[in-house]
């Protein structure tokens, strides 16, 4: 099964609830098999995630039986889910209890979540096809990575192994599963057979710390913002000492809080790891190892055991001598197989051969660290979620006819130009709503016209008044 | 403004919510939509400018909804 979850000790816990529910590694690979026999042959399932038991055993029953699930976030705007659901036509969908799903049937209940079965046929999805995650769930782009099972284990091998993960360890979830960096912490220690604390809470409770202290957890993950939540909460004057080591990704760490974290953690023991990749390489691609952190301030790391890094000029040549910027290479056997935007792209086999394009800049140092300088995709990290300022464009030009848009920014800083004062306040709310993301990531800037070229491509480099998008990753 | 005036002021703002809805039913964290971690973390930080405060690690953990806010102002020194 998944992770071998069949070979850990069954009377060990796999899952730890809040609420005090134990699921162990017996009773997950039973429940796993079950509802792998209930979903019947390969098809497609919606899961609607959530850091509870029930939405764990769904999906290691789903990715032990070929039935390839899209995780999406069980608070995903209703709107946003349906889009998904027209144009992907899932034969099954896998939710909450507390969730109705409309023209669909409940065929099966274990753990607080409920199987329903659609009235839409399988249609064919290529052996290889595992998993799919969304490149911008929150806006509803019809994007998605297509994942292996055997990229998805590969990953999971190697976080495992640089992490030293053992049966021993207790990571807390502080990230949604549906999320690559979320889901590689639990794939990685369900493979090592340790034990999950599933929370709810946020790290601004204090539910989550009497979980924390109580159930004696082990470690965390934190994007950018978790970090400067965490400073202002005065976190390095707490007291936790179950706690052993913290992981970083999600986006560009600024480096006074690289120093400040790894100052303290150096100082406590613990190890902290401050990490890089993408969920088109299933999530990790390069870490740094924590007795350097503070030596390669800045840096993404070297490359995960399997992985391998190198830098590409504009010709596509390897660039050799370090310092040299060039786009960033990743291969490795976690690379995903590639995308898809409609059905009939699940039925594609592998596209990219194990090498990942990254999109970022890059340049190597002489010990061979590598330091992302800049980003060539239109994707910007809100709060650690990746958005597309395409995708938001194009909500707000169905949502505001009359108006014209673009949108540009910097990570926790998405800059909307408008044409209309009017649709100043309206275009922050909106996107703030659809996303459901902080009000606080969204400002709204009115300009005359949006600058575009003849052939009506909008030039971003003339909107000005921004922060450069290149200089921030 | 008043004290009171003032606390209401900023969950107006940062949390983008009007008067009807300054209780607990509607404001509480995670089911308000704009406080999340982040616009807690901005609350927290607003409200120790506004009055000259400094929340302390459980305070910032405590403040979970309308009232909350109000008691530990109150338990830092401020009039309320």
């Amino acid at each position: 099964m998944i992770f071998s979850i069949d070979k850990t000790e069954p009377s060990r816990a796999a899952l730890l609830a809040e609420n005090g529910q134990v699921v162990t590694y017996g009773e997950l690979t039973r429940h796993s098999a079950r509802i792998g026999e209930m979903a019947g042959g390969k098809c497609l399932v919606f899961c609607l995630c959530a850091n509870r038991p029930g939405s764990v055993v769904g999906y290691t029953g789903f990715l032990s039986s070929g039935i390839v699930p899209l995780l999406l976030d069980a608070r995903i705007d209703d709107g946003i889910l349906e889009r998904f659901r027209e144009l992907y036509r899932p034969s099954l969908f896998w939710v909450p209890e507390e969730i109705e799903i409309h023209d669909a049937k409940r065929i099966y209940a274990v753990l607080g979540y409920t199987l329903w079965k659609t009235e839409e046929a399988p249609y064919p999805l290529h052996p290889d096809l595992g998993l799919l995650l969304a490149t911008s769930g929150s806006t509803g782009s019809p994007k998605l990575v297509r994942l292996s099972v055997r990229g998805v284990e590969a990953n999971a091998a190697a976080i495992r192994e640089y992490l030293g993960l053992t049966e021993m360890e207790r990571p807390i979830t502080t990230l949604p599963m549906n999320y690559s960096y979320g889901l590689s912490i639990l794939n990685s220690h369900l493979l090592a057979g340790a034990q999950v604390l599933l929370t709810e809470h946020g790290m601004v409770q204090k539910e989550f710390w009497d979980f924390f202290i109580s159930a004696g957890a082990t470690s965390f993950g934190g994007v950018p913002y978790t970090y400067e939540i965490l400073r202002k909460m005065r976190f390095t004057r707490m007291s936790l000492p179950s706690l052993r080591s913290m992981t970083q990704a999600g986006g560009h760490l600024p480096e006074a809080l690289q120093k400040e974290f790894g100052e303290w953690a150096a100082g406590r023991g613990v190890r902290f790891y401050v990490m890089y990749g993408q969920t088109e390489a299933t999530a990790r691609m390069s870490y740094i190892p924590p007795e350097k952190c503070l030596n390669k301030i800045g840096s993404v790391g070297r490359a995960i055991t399997g992985g391998a890094f190198h830098l590409i000029d504009a010709a596509g040549n390897v660039i050799e001598n370090p310092g040299e910027v060039g786009e960033l290479v990743y291969s490795g056997p976690n690379v995903s197989l590639g995308y898809a935007e409609n059905t009939e792209d699940l039925g594609k086999g592998d596209e990219r051969g194990g090498v990942l394009r990254t999109g970022d800049y890059a340049k190597r140092d002489e010990e061979g660290y590598y330091y992302i300088v800049g980003r060539a995709k239109r994707f910007i990290k809100l709060y650690g979620v990746r958005v597309s300022l395409d995708e938001c464009e194009k909500l707000l030009k169905e949502r505001f006819r009359d108006a014209d848009f673009a949108c540009a920014g910097a990570d926790d800083h998405l800059i909307i130009y408008a044409t209309k004062e009017e649709t100043r306040t309206p275009s922050e709310e909106y996107l703030a709503s659809t996303t459901r993301l902080n009000r606080k990531a969204f400002q709204c800037k009115v300009i005359n016209a949006i600058p575009r070229n003849k052939a009506g491509k909008i030039l971003y480099s003339e909107l000005g008044g921004t922060r450069d998008e290149q200089d921030t990753f | 403004m008043t004290n009171l005036e003032k606390y209401n002021s900023i969950l107006k703002r940062d949390l983008a919510v009007r008067d009807e809805d300054l209780n607990d039913e509607r404001l509480q964290y995670n089911n308000t939509p704009n406080w999340d971690s982040i616009g807690h973390m901005d609350m927290v930080s607003d409200m120790e400018e506004a009055f000259g405060v400094q929340f302390e690690t459980l305070d910032i953990m405590s403040f979970s909804n309308y009232t909350a806010g109000i008691e530990i102002l109150r338990k830092l020194g401020v009039q309320l």
